[in-house]
């Protein structure tokens, strides 16, 4: 079992793609339950971070109601230029709704939206690191790759290593892209299966390509799914 | 005995000195050499450009953004705390006001603009606002630069592979780091008339840099190397262009 101290080493050798800290979890007693407690350490320090971060933001901008009360007159000239309603009282109340949905959702009038948030990330995490891994060794098996599922596991927990930049969200309008974090992951996903299922890179690039062609994939089949729904709904 | 001997006077060997930083940034020299494209020296000297660890290649990127970054990070923190607002506002607003500052009128946006940059922040002192945001603009920076050398280095990775390039990703990646030096020279972007020179001297040595250090480490000649280097791009471009026509496509056939 490593030492909760032994992370940041693991997750800066990581983000070099050193192979030392696959061959460390590889050879653990307990790789899935290291992978885990990585991914869950992980998680909460972002959500810590995100948390700060989101009231930090919130402190540094002119107070949401008078935002609001500023724009109003020049959305209430919009929606009259482009036909969209020539109430004004009606045209105030739809975008006073709006805002009220859009500022509590970013978590621009309290800290409750970003407290869920925050309590979310750790739980985000888990699911997408569960999602890559079993999607990622069940090509790699059919590729012919040899490690274990515990293994892939612990190995594939690394890959959470460039969310660490998230932690820099705490100082507003910091933003890290998500293009960055999905490919450092995948890289360091790449090392994960070659090192856990020996692999050559032309079989572990095809294996770790496997979870973002399934998500995509998935995403069709949710988005057409609807589509039909709500055709047969309109319809009816 | 100079500070390079490792030679004690009485005979007894000394521990070599190394810099705590000298794991995470190549020598001098290293970068003295790439930026003047000497990839081709003795790969296995100590101090030839070779001799990079990602690790390094990592910390050069950052410290290069850093750099980069420090000239806009002072004017932007000047603005944000005489204005006494947060950096995007005071951008806006002073955007309008150069709009307005040229002759035309000010924009309804431009009002709205710089009626929000005048207002105080809901909590922080406006100073400590401006500061902070000031501060943020910077640390983007790194994570902008980073994202073009990990991002678009994986995608010319792949093109060259296509040719059997023996470059591991590490290698790769260690390389291809020294081309952000001379994107340091983006940092002089708020000077006037020198600032779009020095960004045009910028990305230009830098191209030269990348791709030469792509040629090296994918050991591809230089007409396939222009192909790896652009091909990304120019798919990129290509699925930009389609992305947007099949948009306006349909937003086309929702109003019509």
């Amino acid at each position: 079992m490593l030492q909760p101290k032994s992370y940041p080493e693991l997750v800066g050798k990581a983000l070099v793609l050193e192979a030392e800290p696959f061959l460390t979890l590889v050879e653990d007693d307990n790789p899935w339950v290291e992978g885990l407690f990585l991914v869950t350490c992980v998680g909460v320090l972002l959500g810590g971070a995100h948390l700060v971060g989101g009231l930090l933001w919130t402190a540094s901008l002119p107070p949401s109601d008078a935002v609001r009360e500023a724009l109003l007159p020049s959305v209430q000239q919009l929606a009259a230029q482009i036909d969209m309603g020539k109430d004004p009282l009606q045209i105030e109340a739809a975008f006073r709704q709006a805002w009220r949905w859009g500022a509590g959702l970013i978590g621009y009038q309290g800290g409750f939206a970003r407290l869920f948030f925050a309590l979310l990330e750790p739980v985000w995490l888990v699911l997408q690191w569960l999602f890559l891994s079993l999607a990622t060794h069940g090509a790699a098996r059919l590729l012919g790759g040899k490690g274990t599922l515990v293994q892939m596991l612990g190995t594939t927990a690394l890959a959470v290593a460039p969310q660490v930049l998230g932690v820099l969200t705490i100082i507003p309008f910091v933003s890290v892209n998500g293009l960055l974090l999905g490919v450092w992951a995948l890289l360091i996903a790449y090392r994960a299966v070659e090192i856990t299922h020996d692999l050559s890179w032309q079989r572990a690039s095809l294996a770790v390509l496997a979870a973002p062609v399934l998500l995509i994939l998935m995403s069709f089949f949710i988005a057409a799914s609807t589509s039909l729904v709500l055709t047969m709904g309109g319809g009816a | 005995m100079n500070s390079s001997s490792f030679l004690r006077a009485d005979g007894t060997l000394a521990p070599q000195r190394t810099a705590w930083w000298s794991a995470w940034l190549p020598t001098l020299s290293q970068v003295q050499q790439a930026i003047q494209l000497q990839f081709r020296t003795d790969a296995n000297m100590p101090h030839s450009v070779w001799a990079i660890t990602m690790r390094q290649g990592l910390g050069l990127v950052v410290v290069a953004a850093l750099l980069a970054g420090f000239l806009p990070f002072l004017v932007n923190a000047v603005t944000a705390v005489r204005l006494g607002t947060t950096v995007p506002l005071a951008q806006l607003a002073q955007q309008a006001q150069e709009q307005s500052a040229d002759g035309g009128p000010l924009s309804q946006m431009g009002e709205i603009w710089q009626r929000l940059a005048g207002m105080p922040p809901a909590l922080l002192p406006g100073w400590m606002a401006g500061l902070l945001t000031s501060l943020g603009a910077w640390i983007n920076w790194p994570l902008r630069w980073l994202t073009w050398w990990l991002v678009y280095g994986t995608a010319v990775l792949v093109a060259a592979k296509v040719w059997g390039t023996p470059a591991t990703l590490q290698r790769f990646f260690a390389l291809t780091s020294y081309a952000a030096v001379p994107m340091v020279l983006t940092g002089l972007e708020p000077v006037p008339y020198l600032g779009v020179l020095a960004q045009i001297v910028a990305v230009s040595w830098m191209s030269v840099v990348y791709g030469a250090s792509v040629s090296a480490v994918t050991q591809l000649n230089w007409r396939r190397t222009v192909v790896a280097v652009i091909l990304p791009a120019a798919i990129a471009s290509m699925l930009g262009i389609i992305f947007l026509l099949a948009t306006a496509t349909t937003v086309l056939r929702m109003i019509f």
